[in-house]
């Protein structure tokens, strides 16, 4: 339990569509946080739900202050505003419906919130998919598992694409500031806030020991309609942020060479009533393939199938294949000139040059020891500005080959110059 | 392509390198207080008359660290063994035929040599003017005359006329390094080491040949680290691999292990049929018969490969003949097993390194690992003339 002084008041927010028993795990969770139960409150917008939901909620009786709003089915996005505009607290925890917290959820968003301000605090939501062994369900796990594992290394540059909307926290403030989710942006709502949230220089942050376990319940198929979705969005994302359009997997289309990519795409732009056949008779040798357990082959086609769908979703959007050259050509030069970049030398100390990089906050560094370059941090679209504490992550990981080299360089060039000391370096 | 071969010392400085002209490439052997660290790879494609000193120390950082790092480490930790200065008396004994001019190359840096006490014997084998006496009678050397033509007789000659207990051997196609000697005194210091073998680079890289026997076929050098070669600690094959230990140009051994294990055998090596094979031999039953060998980088020679393509291919094929008479040589001393040997043929020699050459040759010609199979077939012929020979000319003693 935390001292409970200057602790303040909190909101969940759980949009919810159709998914009663879901939702109930969800509540049942929340009735037993760690934190003090008056200072929060559980808001639920119920979007169309045609279940038994609101009857659920009706006769729901848990520690905490519930309020229930409901609408016509109108998305997540809106749901999220729906229920922030009528929230009260001054931080708001945004969760979903197949999320099941720990008891020190809350406790854990609160904690870091507590240690700065403008901050974005994204929950740990490892994938629970009991004992589910099918080859869908192994691909899904391990793309959740790499996402937060790469969020836990200190080196992380958090990238817009970070921020998952089923697990993630900020105060009210910010979120009324940056204005709140975008409704028109299907499926790519949460990046679409992750990038305004970056332009306002929000402060993003892992919580590891905020864990909701998210219970997924989506397929193979569910997931293709995803992938179209998913295409939709980046496109109408592109159109709201046009920097963002050279970071999408599409660019790649636009030197094609591989013959199976080039398939895909005559078959999503040009004959799409033929490529839709296809695919959903490839979607049926899935099932096949995976009851003679042929793994390789079933993540091939599904790739591809994906490829397709995110193909056939980016169509509907621009219509033609020109159009998506046209698209792709609008946007902006990949190499900014007003990006700030600096130079930082080592030989001065690890700790002055933190000290700078958490002083200027720059797009991107160049980092050497005297003469000798030793890496380069470059600027990156969508991700945050660096920071003193990228510095030693990455000297101590990607640029630890290249680092160690030139100090053993110096050491053995120059045993006995005062400057290069491999202790002194490390010293805290 | 002909490449520049050089060596820097970084403990010194860093100095630029020029002269590279018309050089497409350059081989540079670095050094860390004169030991071998390992082989820069430089391209200068732009043929720019010098190498800056800021492109080697990028390179180096860029390609040498990783060795660079482990020798800053063992240094630190076994500072007392290179603490103690050798001092022990050492003869060098340089065998040549013919060959006077090349001589006179290898003399100059023999001479030059950094050692507090060596002496210097030429063993000149059945030569065909007296040129080579000529030579040596203006140099502080001792000249020998050795009249039964081979090698290893002339190697034996040597043994038996050198003054010290340690006999270094080089040959008249080598220019050896000022810290040659040193080196191999200091691994004479462990009483335990009976004979040491040395690095060898090549002294020059201008031909073709040259570049193919050195990057393709792997020259004489046998890498950068210290290896102690023992009986216990080998297994029969490894035993048998006898070219891994070192090369007859840069070899030295204690005395006493003549007459422990006999001297080189007069039915090998050059001047005979086989063409070669005395120095491994000599590695081989040193180690069978129980004493230990060190392969010592520190101790460096450089020798200059055969330039034309023609010599390369006789090269090859004597080593072919060569080796397949050392293996015959192994089988009658039984120190080994026929069944041994001829799996050692099949599996080692035949399976890992002919025929991979031959299914796959990257980039040394297919006709060069023909000429060793060739000379692999050869070799029982060669073997038993050489065998016939040897024995007429003991007996002509």
């Amino acid at each position: 339990m935390i001292a409970k002084d200057h602790l303040p008041f909190i909101s969940v927010i759980i949009p919810t569509h159709n998914r009663r028993a879901s939702l109930e795990r969800t509540l049942r969770a929340l009735g037993r946080q760690s934190y003090p139960f008056d200072l929060m409150e559980v808001v639920v917008v119920a979007d169309g739900c045609q279940d038994d939901t609101s009857e659920m909620l009706r006769a729901y009786a848990g520690p905490f202050r519930l309020c229930i709003l409901t609408q016509p089915q109108q998305g997540a996005a809106t749901a999220r505003n729906y229920g922030a505009a009528t929230a009260g607290g001054s931080i708001f925890i945004f969760i979903d419906d197949d999320v099941e917290p720990v008891p020190r959820f809350v406790e854990a968003h609160v904690s870091a919130h507590r240690t700065g301000k403008g901050l974005v605090g994204m929950g740990n939501l490892p994938v629970e998919l009991a004992c589910r062994t099918d080859f869908f369900s192994l691909l899904l796990r391990s793309w959740w598992a790499n996402q937060f594992q790469e969020m836990r290394k200190p080196s992380h540059r958090f990238l817009y694409r970070n921020l998952f909307s089923g697990n993630f926290s900020l105060e009210a403030d910010l979120f009324r500031k940056v204005g709140g989710f975008d409704p028109s942006i299907p499926r790519r709502e949460d990046y679409e806030l992750g990038m305004r949230l970056m332009k306002a220089d929000a402060k993003f942050m892992f919580l590891p020991n905020a864990v909701g376990y998210h219970h997924e319940v989506a397929d193979a198929k569910g997931n293709l309609t995803r992938a179209y979705q998913e295409g939709r969005g980046d496109i109408l994302l592109g159109f709201r942020h046009p920097e963002l359009r050279p970071t999408f997997n599409l660019s790649r289309f636009q030197e094609v060479s591989n013959f199976r990519s080039r398939i895909a795409q005559v078959l999503a732009f040009k004959y799409n009533a033929l490529g839709d056949a296809i695919a959903s008779l490839l979607c049926r040798l899935l099932v096949v393939l995976e009851r003679l357990r042929l793994r390789s082959l079933w993540q091939r086609i599904f790739q591809g199938l994906r490829t397709y769908w995110y193909l056939r979703g980016v169509k509907d959007e621009l219509r033609t294949r020109m159009g998506l050259i046209k698209y792709l050509q609008e946007g902006p030069a990949h190499s900014q000139p007003d990006d700030v970049e600096i130079d930082l030398d080592l030989s001065q100390g690890l700790e002055l040059a933190e000290h700078r990089l958490d002083e200027e906050r720059p797009a991107g560094a160049r980092i050497s020891y005297e003469h000798n370059v030793i890496g380069h941090l470059p600027p990156q679209v969508g991700a945050e500005r660096l920071k003193g504490a990228h510095l030693r992550a990455v000297l101590a990981t990607d640029l630890a080959w290249p680092f160690l080299r030139t100090l053993i360089m110096k050491q053995a060039v120059e045993p006995l110059g005062p400057k290069f000391n491999i202790p002194t370096i490390f010293r805290r | 392509m002909p490449g520049k071969v050089c060596d820097i010392d970084i403990a010194e400085t860093i100095a630029p390198i020029w002269g590279v002209k018309r050089y497409d490439w350059l081989y540079v052997l670095v050094r860390y207080y004169s030991e071998p660290i390992g082989w820069l790879s430089l391209s200068n494609a732009q043929h720019h008359p010098v190498i800056s000193e800021r492109r080697l120390y990028e390179e180096i950082t860029e390609q040498l660290s990783q060795r660079l790092a482990v020798n800053l480490l063992s240094k630190r930790m076994m500072a007392p063994r290179t603490e103690q200065r050798p001092t022990d008396p050492i003869s060098v004994v340089i065998c040549t035929r013919d060959r006077t001019d090349l001589l006179a190359g290898c003399l100059k840096t023999v001479l030059a040599l950094e050692y507090p006490n060596y002496e210097v014997v030429v063993i000149d084998n059945a030569p065909s003017s007296d040129a080579t006496a000529k030579l040596a009678s203006s140099l502080p050397v001792r000249y020998v005359r050795e009249n039964r033509p081979g090698l290893d007789w002339a190697r034996n000659r040597g043994v038996a006329e050198a003054r010290h207990d340690i006999i270094a051997f080089t040959d008249d196609d080598v220019r050896v390094d000022r810290a040659w000697l040193r080196a191999i005194g200091n691994a004479f210091l462990d009483p335990e080491i009976m004979g040491v073998t040395g690095f060898i680079a090549p002294a020059e890289l201008e031909s073709e040949a040259q570049r193919l026997f050195e990057l393709k076929y792997g020259g004489m050098g046998k890498g950068f680290s210290r290896r102690t070669y023992r009986k216990s600690e080998l297994n029969a094959y490894e035993m048998l691999a006898a070219q891994a230990f070192g090369v007859g140009a840069n070899m030295a051994f204690r005395r006493r292990v003549f007459s422990e294990i006999g001297s080189f055998d007069v039915a090998l090596d050059v001047g005979t049929p086989t063409g070669g094979g005395g120095d491994l031999d000599m590695f081989h039953r040193l180690i069978a018969k129980g004493h230990t060998l060190v392969y010592e980088p520190a101790a460096l020679v450089w020798h200059i490969h055969r330039r034309s393509q023609d010599f390369l291919r006789q090269q090859i094929y004597d080593n072919g003949r060569s080796f397949g008479s050392y293996l015959l040589t192994c089988v009658r001393n039984r120190t080994v097993g026929s069944r041994q040997a001829l799996q050692f043929v099949a599996r080692q020699w035949f399976g890992r390194w002919i025929i991979p050459r031959l299914l796959r040759p990257r980039g040394f010609p297919r006709r060069l690992t023909m000429a060793e199979l060739v000379g692999a077939f050869h070799s029982p012929r060669a073997y038993s003339a050489s065998q016939k020979r040897a024995k007429q000319l003991a007996q002509g003693q």
